[in-house]
């Protein structure tokens, strides 16, 4: 067997082997490698910038515990925005896992002083997708007649301003696919269409290419895909995190990645071009 | 290096060292890390289905909001296709369910899916992108004109089209990888860091 054919040949334990190291050699000890914020991601903070101090979020939770290391460092980094700003947040979860995330995260808004069912709640887990969401839409009480927590949800303050969809400043759904919970379309449908409340989309990279098209066309204001848009709003929020961590390996994973593509190919195209020469 | 003193850690960095080992090869300590997960899965939702259940039906009706009765019935028909002799009865629930689901979804679906999507295709051609959007639109769609097959001068149409999908579905299929990297740098995070504390 020559090199050509070892090159297309390989084992493939040999490759997760590498993919390991590639992945935790940089998790253990970080390279600092950096990355640059993209157009998407900055058009997503600057429409939070853009939202006037003392308004109301309502943060969709809507993924599963695959999911959690691409869209929990980019809710933890959105969150840090929304604290700096005194928006109040309301977590609603169409998976069960999300609710337990929700809380995780919004505990970063006690560090700007934000009081639990004044200044943000989190409302839990409900079934039942887009008809529950839109449910909610309507009458949110009506839906969650308690909070995550167990407390009434009508006798928090930060329900009692709010009657419907229309009285948030904004929606964000953090989303990993409508299997099983509300997916990004029927964000769009019921915060957008329905009730004209900007929208920005927090999805896993699987997700962001189907998505762009609701940036494009206006519908949505703003979308992070991925670990990678994680890192860039740590970085412009000046919270560096989890997502800046784990940027250095997936650089790393996808540059190994790119040398067995580049090398796979080159080795099938050198070695049909040598059975070609010798026919 | 500061080893977690956790037993749920160490539960979930034992179990994803399960899951890896099946990349070595296929064996008894993966096959029952499955088996944990499957039914754990399975237990959560049962869970999670009788809380939902509580929470949105029991609670509320105890509690004087005897109309949710109804809706409760029609729960429990979806359950008759398992009584062949009643089957029939799971079909108003269901066409209830799809009827109501379709109704929801329209409310917003012609305007965020059909005419904002052709809307932004309506754009003022000054830019690269804009051309692109512009005529990968066109040359897609014309790849699934099958009323009949553009031929001769025409043909190019489609095929050009042909290739600004594959771009979208390398796009996509990039983004994928993204996705799944994302995911071993989860558990390498939560296995070195977290449990390992190194």
């Amino acid at each position: 067997m020559n090199i050509l054919e070892k090159l297309q040949n390989i084992d493939k334990r040999v490759f997760y082997l590498l993919m390991a190291l590639a992945i935790a050699v940089p998790t253990i000890s970080p390279l600092g490698l950096g990355v640059d914020v993209t157009p998407a991601v900055q058009r997503a903070y600057d429409f939070v910038s853009s939202l006037p101090n003392g308004g109301r979020a309502v943060i969709g939770f809507d993924y599963e515990p695959g999911d959690e290391i691409d869209l929990n460092p980019q809710a933890k980094a959105i969150i840090h925005q929304l604290g700096s700003k005194n928006i109040k947040v309301v977590a609603i979860a169409s998976f069960p896992a999300g609710a337990m995330f929700a809380e995780q995260c919004l505990a970063i808004l006690e560090e700007y002083g934000y009081e639990y069912g004044k200044d943000y709640v989190n409302l839990g887990h409900y079934a039942g997708g887009e008809a529950t969401l839109a449910a909610f839409a309507s009458n949110p009480t009506a839906v969650f007649a308690k909070d995550w927590r167990g407390y009434d949800t009508t006798s928090l303050p930060i329900m009692q301003e709010i009657k419907s969809m229309s009285d948030f400043t904004m929606a964000m759904t953090l989303n990993d696919g409508p299997t099983g919970g509300t997916g990004t379309h029927e964000w769009v449908r019921q915060a957008v269409m329905a009730h004209n409340v900007p929208l920005i989309m927090g999805v896993t990279g699987v997700l962001a290419a189907s998505n762009e098209t609701y940036v494009q066309s206006g519908q949505c204001k703003g979308i992070l895909a991925g670990l990678r848009a994680a890192a860039e709003y740590e970085k412009l929020v000046d919270k560096l995190g989890e997502g800046t961590v784990g940027m250095d390996a997936q650089s790393m994973a996808h540059l190994l990645i790119v040398i067995f593509v580049v090398l796979g190919n080159a080795a099938m195209f050198l070695s049909k071009r040598a059975k070609g020469g010798a026919a | 290096m500061n080893i977690s003193t956790n037993i749920g850690v160490w539960i979930g960095a034992i179990a994803a060292l399960g899951i890896y080992s099946v990349l070595i090869k296929d064996n008894p300590f993966y096959r029952l890390v499955e088996h944990i997960f499957v039914g754990a899965s399975a237990g959560i939702a049962i869970v999670t289905g009788v809380q939902t259940f509580k929470s949105q039906a029991w609670s509320p009706l105890t509690s004087g909001q005897w109309a949710l009765i109804f809706p409760m019935l029609l729960g429990v028909l979806l359950y008759a296709r398992y009584v062949p002799q009643y089957s029939y009865l799971n079909r108003l629930p269901l066409s209830l369910m799809m009827g109501a689901g379709a109704g929801v979804a329209m409310r917003g679906a012609v305007e965020s899916q059909i005419v904002g999507q052709l809307t932004a295709t309506m754009v003022k051609l000054t830019t690269l992108d804009a051309w692109i959007i512009f005529l990968g639109t066109l040359l897609s769609l014309s790849y699934f004109f099958l009323t009949y097959r553009l031929e001769g001068g025409a043909a190019w149409a489609p095929r050009l089209g042909r290739y600004f999908m594959m771009a979208a579905f390398g796009a996509a299929f990039g983004n994928t990888v993204m996705g799944r990297v994302s995911a071993a740098i989860g558990r390498f995070q939560f296995i070195f860091l977290e449990w390992l504390g190194l």
